[in-house]
C-alpha cells in the first residue's frame, strides 16, 4: 500500500510538437505532477487504440494521447485520425462501464510548456479523483 | 419468399457461360431448421441450392475461408448474398480485401432469418417441416403446423436490420425489400444503466467467454493477416482465459470491427457461450453513424472511417 494513491498515467506525446512541448516544460522548470510515463512516438496517428487497451489492462490507470494542434501534424492530417480514433475508443469504454475521461486527447504546440504543463496537472487531478482504475480489464495483479 | 427456381437459373447460367467460376450459395443442412454454405462449379448441381428462414451465415466469410486457404482468390465467385452479405462484401472491396473483379453478387432480398432456439424444442422434435414467413408470421408446417409471430422467432439481429436488401448487386432475385428495423431496446436500456452496472454486465458476459475465436471466424470482416488477437510478437492478448484478457480480446475485436461492422449476427450467433457481441457492435456502428454520419458496407470506393477524417469532427472531448 502507498502512503498516498499517486494514478499512473502513460502519455504517448509525438515527437514534433508535444513531447517538445514537455521538454519545454522541463527545461522552463515549470512544476508539474510527475505521474506522466512518456512514450515518445512519431505522431498521435501512430497510437493504436491497442496501444491504449494494454496500458489500462496492465496498469494505467489513465492514458493521454497528444499531437500537434489541428493543421500543424508533420505528417498532415495523423492528429485528424486520432481524434476519431479516440472519440470511439471513450464511447467503447464508456459503454463497457469503464470511466472515459481516463482517456484524454489533448494538443500542444512545441512552444506550449505552460499549456503541457497545466494539462498535466488537470489529468493527474482527474485521473486522481477517478482513483485506481477497478474495471474488469485491468489486470489484478496490477492493482496497488 | 425467395424464386428458389430463379436463383439456381441464375447460378446455372453464370457457370455454364463461364462467367463465373464457383457459385456460394445455401444448401440443405443436417436438419431442416439448418442451411449449409456449399461452393458449386458444376452447372448440374446448382438444384441443392435453398434459400429460406435458416440461411443465417455470411457467406461472405466463406470468400475469406477461401482467400485464407489459397493465398487468394481463385477465379471469379457467384455469391447468393442476402443484404448484409452484399453489405460485407463491399466492406471488403472498400479496404481493398478483394476486388469487385473477384465477385459476382447474386443479390437476394431477404426477409429475415428464423433462430431455431426461438422455435421450442417440441418443433425442433419434428422431422422434417418447411418455414415460410408471411408477412407478420412465420408458418412452420411439418407434422403439426405452428404459426409463430415474426417478433418472436426472428433472430434479434434481423428484427434490427435496416437494410434487407442488397445496397449493390449484379443481378436480383425478386423485388428490393425496405428495412424496417424494430426499436433496439437493449441498447436503450443498457446506455441508461449507471456505469458500474455495466461494468458488471460486461464483466459477467466477458467472463462466460471461452475464447474459442469462433466470433472472430464466423466474421467475414475479420479477414486481417496477423489478426491482433493471435498475434505473438508482441502479444496483445494473452491465450490465458480469464476475466482481463477476455475484457481485452472483446474491446479489440469490437473495436477493430467499429465503423466496418454490417451487423449481420454471424459472430453472436456462432458464439457458444451467449456473449452479447451485438450489443457492443451495434452501440458501435449506431455512434459512428451518429458521430460521422457513416455507414460501412454500401459504397465500395468510400474511404474507410478510421483511414480518414472531416475537419469537422465531433472534438468536444479534447482537453
Ligand atoms: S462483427 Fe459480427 S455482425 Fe459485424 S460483420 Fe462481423 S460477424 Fe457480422
Ligand atoms: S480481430 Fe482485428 S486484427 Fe483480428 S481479424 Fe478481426 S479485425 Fe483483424
Ligand atoms: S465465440 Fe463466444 S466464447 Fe468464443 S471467443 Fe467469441 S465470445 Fe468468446
Ligand atoms: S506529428 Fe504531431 S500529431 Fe502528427
Amino acid at each position: 500500500m502507498r502512503e498516498k494513491y499517486e494514478p499512473r498515467i502513460v502519455a504517448f506525446l509525438c515527437n514534433w510538437c508535444s513531447y517538445a512541448a514537455a521538454d519545454l516544460a522541463g527545461v522552463s522548470r515549470l512544476k508539474y505532477p510527475p505521474n506522466l510515463r512518456v512514450i515518445k512516438v512519431m505522431c498521435s496517428g501512430r497510437v493504436n487504440p491497442l496501444h491504449v487497451l494494454y496500458a489500462l489492462s496492465h496498469g494505467a490507470d489513465g492514458v493521454v494521447v497528444a499531437g500537434c494542434h489541428p493543421g500543424d501534424c508533420h505528417y498532415r492530417h495523423g492528429n485528424y485520425i486520432a481524434r476519431r480514433r479516440i472519440a470511439l475508443l471513450r464511447n467503447l469504454l464508456s459503454f463497457v462501464g469503464l470511466e472515459e475521461d481516463r482517456v484524454v486527447l489533448t494538443w500542444a504546440s512545441a512552444a506550449e510548456g505552460e499549456k503541457f504543463a497545466e494539462m498535466a496537472r488537470e489529468v493527474a487531478d482527474r485521473v486522481g479523483k477517478l482513483g485506481p482504475l477497478r474495471h474488469p480489464i485491468r489486470k489484478v495483479e496490477t492493482y496497488d | 419468399m425467395i424464386d428458389e427456381g430463379r436463383m439456381r437459373e441464375v447460378a446455372r447460367d453464370l457457370l455454364a457461360s463461364g462467367e463465373v467460376d464457383c457459385v456460394i450459395g445455401y444448401a440443405r443442412g443436417s436438419v431442416w431448421y439448418r442451411a449449409r454454405p456449399v461452393a458449386i462449379s458444376d452447372p448440374d448441381k446448382v438444384d441443392m441450392l435453398i434459400f429460406n428462414p435458416f440461411c443465417m451465415q455470411n457467406l461472405a466469410t466463406w470468400l475469406k475461408f477461401e482467400m485464407k486457404e489459397n493465398g487468394g482468390l481463385q477465379g471469379k465467385y457467384g455469391v447468393v448474398a442476402k443484404g448484409c452479405t452484399a453489405r460485407a462484401l463491399i466492406q471488403m472491396m472498400q479496404e481493398n480485401g478483394i476486388s469487385t473483379d473477384d465477385v459476382y453478387t447474386i443479390g437476394v432480398p431477404c426477409p429475415g432469418m428464423v433462430d431455431p432456439r426461438k422455435l421450442g424444442d417440441d418443433v425442433l422434435a419434428m422431422e422434417d417441416a418447411r418455414v415460410t414467413l408471411a408477412g407478420e408470421r412465420v408458418v412452420v408446417e411439418g407434422e403439426r403446423r405452428k404459426v409463430f409471430s415474426r417478433d418472436d422467432v426472428l433472430h434479434e439481429t434481423c428484427l434490427l436490420c435496416r437494410y434487407p436488401t442488397p445496397p449493390l448487386y449484379d443481378v436480383l432475385i425478386g423485388e428490393g425489400i425496405e428495412g424496417r428495423p424494430a426499436e433496439d431496446k437493449n441498447l436503450a436500456h443498457l446506455e441508461s444503466l449507471p456505469a458500474e452496472e455495466r461494468a458488471k454486465y460486461w464483466e459477467d458476459a466477458f467472463s462466460r467467454c471461452i475464447r474459442c475465436y469462433a466470433c472472430r471466424n464466423a466474421c467475414p470482416l475479420c479477414y486481417c493477416d496477423g489478426c491482433a488477437l493471435e498475434c505473438l510478437d508482441p502479444q496483445w492478448v494473452y491465450r490465458s482465459v480469464e476475466v482481463s484478457e477476455n475484457t481485452l480480446y472483446h474491446l479489440i475485436r469490437a473495436y477493430h470491427l467499429t465503423g466496418r461492422c454490417v451487423e449481420c449476427g454471424s459472430c453472436e450467433f456462432s458464439c457458444p457461450a451467449d456473449v452479447p457481441l451485438m450489443e457492443l457492435n451495434r452501440k458501435m456502428a449506431r455512434d459512428v453513424e451518429r458521430m460521422f454520419n457513416y455507414v460501412p458496407g454500401m459504397d465500395p470506393k468510400a474511404k474507410p472511417l478510421l483511414g480518414a477524417y472531416d475537419p469537422r469532427d465531433p472534438e468536444g472531448f479534447i482537453l
